[in-house]
């Protein structure tokens, strides 16, 4: 084995050959990726090029076509067969997983830190006490102690990013997958919820993130990846994918991406 | 036409055993239509096309078959299985077939009425059904279905009025037979309609302090 190899970071996410079909249309056409631990991959493209489904396979959200392989951590998410999948199994797997998605989807009957503890309750990971000290260092973390009492409804649409990402971290998964979190927001509550995923990401956080901003995924991303109708076409770092794109589809879509930036 | 209250005083034993009987079956049939409607509702959204279709089944069958004939198969088709129950027994299963169907549709249009979005977080989430069900689901749809519940209790409650038709002691069957007595029809129905209307009042007074209670923060 050599050096290279021994100083590799470990595999998180590898996706072998991830299909997904509606009926008979195709919208993934067969994923290879791998992700190491730590990276954060900025998945970008047009609306329609299978970004967010591929997300949403990797925590089985979509079921993908018989045949794909994720694992994470090395351990297989769902099954290679859908039909043989166990449901309890699934849940167990996912709580390896956090997902934050571009609606929040924060439960509106629970305060915010209720809706952090919910999972870790769930799951009965340790006493009610532990679990919200737990959930309130998560608020902390991302800036909302003191609004650990709140609804949803009575938090601005960044705080309620913000405590679905603590949300989603409150079961200390492995990755993190956020689907086009700031596309809701008003251009003014962008900025707070990308400091938090910033600081994660500085924390060795493994983060996929479907994300249409592009300072982002260049200035935090490790990676970038384009994809056009279901197929990844640039795969690389932010510098080489954004600044000097391979393939035309990359150039016109950065193009038009960077202009309305 | 002149309005007797002594008369009215006279049968009020019999007429206050029939509100009675009346009350009961009503607390029976509510009490016994809100699980079975919610798990009907529940098994039609679970997504598990047996279940689905078991639940569906039931709701378009009973719901396309007039009370009174499952109230008749009830009263007299039970004891022909073998199976012998007291006329407020055989109603209050009928009734409660037949109300079981058409609220389990009104919970379910409340069920439907959550965002697919938090049935997504509570998976990804890795949340168990149950706790879902009962953490998530149950407090939001509750609001939504508080109108349509309570409409169909209102209704319900004047559905107990059939059983008068299966030798039910009831409100509206005590009435009838106290105007059969003496032909006054104003002093026994107009006793038996007020005694629904408070009844059906109260049941708006207790909508609106449910209402208020569950509402969403």
């Amino acid at each position: 084995m050599s050096d290279a190899t021994l100083q590799q970071p470990p595999t998180m996410l590898e996706l072998i050959g991830l299909r997904k079909s509606y009926g008979q249309k195709l919208v993934l056409k067969g994923i290879d990726l791998r992700v190491p631990k730590g990276q954060v991959v900025s998945l970008i493209g047009s609306s329609g090029s299978g970004k967010s489904t591929l997300l949403r396979c990797i925590n089985y959200l979509e079921t993908p076509d018989a045949g794909s392989a994720i694992k994470v951590d090395g351990q297989q998410i769902g099954s290679d067969d859908p039909r043989n999948l166990s449901m309890r199994a699934l849940r167990r797997q996912r709580t390896e997983i956090g997902m934050v998605f571009q609606h929040f989807n924060l439960f509106p009957n629970m305060t915010a830190l209720d809706n952090v503890c919910e999972a870790p309750l769930a799951h009965r990971r340790g006493s009610k006490a532990e679990i919200q000290a737990q959930a309130m260092a998560l608020l902390e973390r991302v800036g909302l102690a003191e609004r650990a009492g709140h609804y949803p409804s009575q938090l601005s649409g960044g705080q309620q990013q913000r405590v679905a990402i603590a949300r989603a971290l409150a079961m200390k998964p492995k990755l993190m997958l956020f689907d086009e979190v700031t596309s809701a927001l008003d251009p003014e509550l962008v900025d707070e919820v990308l400091k938090v995923m910033r600081a994660l990401a500085e924390d060795g956080m493994t983060m996929i993130v479907v994300t249409h901003e592009m300072a982002f995924a260049e200035d935090v991303g490790d990676r970038v990846i384009f994809m056009a109708d279901g197929a990844i076409l640039e795969d690389g770092n932010p510098a080489e994918v954004m600044r000097a794109p391979k393939a035309e589809r990359t150039r016109t879509f950065l193009s038009r991406a960077l202009r309305t930036r | 036409m002149s309005f007797d209250p002594q008369i009215l005083a006279a049968y009020l034993p019999e007429l206050w055993k029939g509100l009675r009987v009346t009350l009961w079956l009503f607390l029976a049939i509510m009490g016994l239509c809100t699980p079975i409607a919610l798990a009907i509702a529940l098994a039609r959204i679970s997504g598990r096309p047996w279940l689905a279709w078991a639940a569906a089944t039931y709701v378009n069958v009973i719901r396309s078959i007039p009370l009174l004939v499952i109230l008749f198969f009830t009263f007299y088709g039970l004891p022909v299985a073998g199976i012998y129950v007291s006329p407020f027994t055989a109603a209050m299963i009928g009734l409660t077939v037949c109300t079981s169907a058409y609220l389990a549709e009104d919970l379910r249009a409340g069920l439907m009425a959550i965002p697919r979005g938090q049935y997504e977080a509570a998976a990804a989430m890795g949340l168990p059904p149950g706790r879902f069900v009962a953490r998530v689901l149950i407090p939001q749809a509750l609001p939504v279905m508080c109108a349509p519940y309570f409409t169909r209790a209102i209704v319900s409650l004047k559905a107990t009025s059939i059983a008068s038709m299966v030798a039910v002691g009831e409100l509206t069957s005590e009435s009838m037979a106290a105007l059969t007595e003496t032909y006054r029809a104003a002093e026994f129905l107009g006793f038996a309609a007020v005694s629904y209307l408070v009844i059906s009042s109260l049941l708006a007074l207790l909508q609106a302090a449910v209402q208020r209670a569950v509402r969403l923060p």
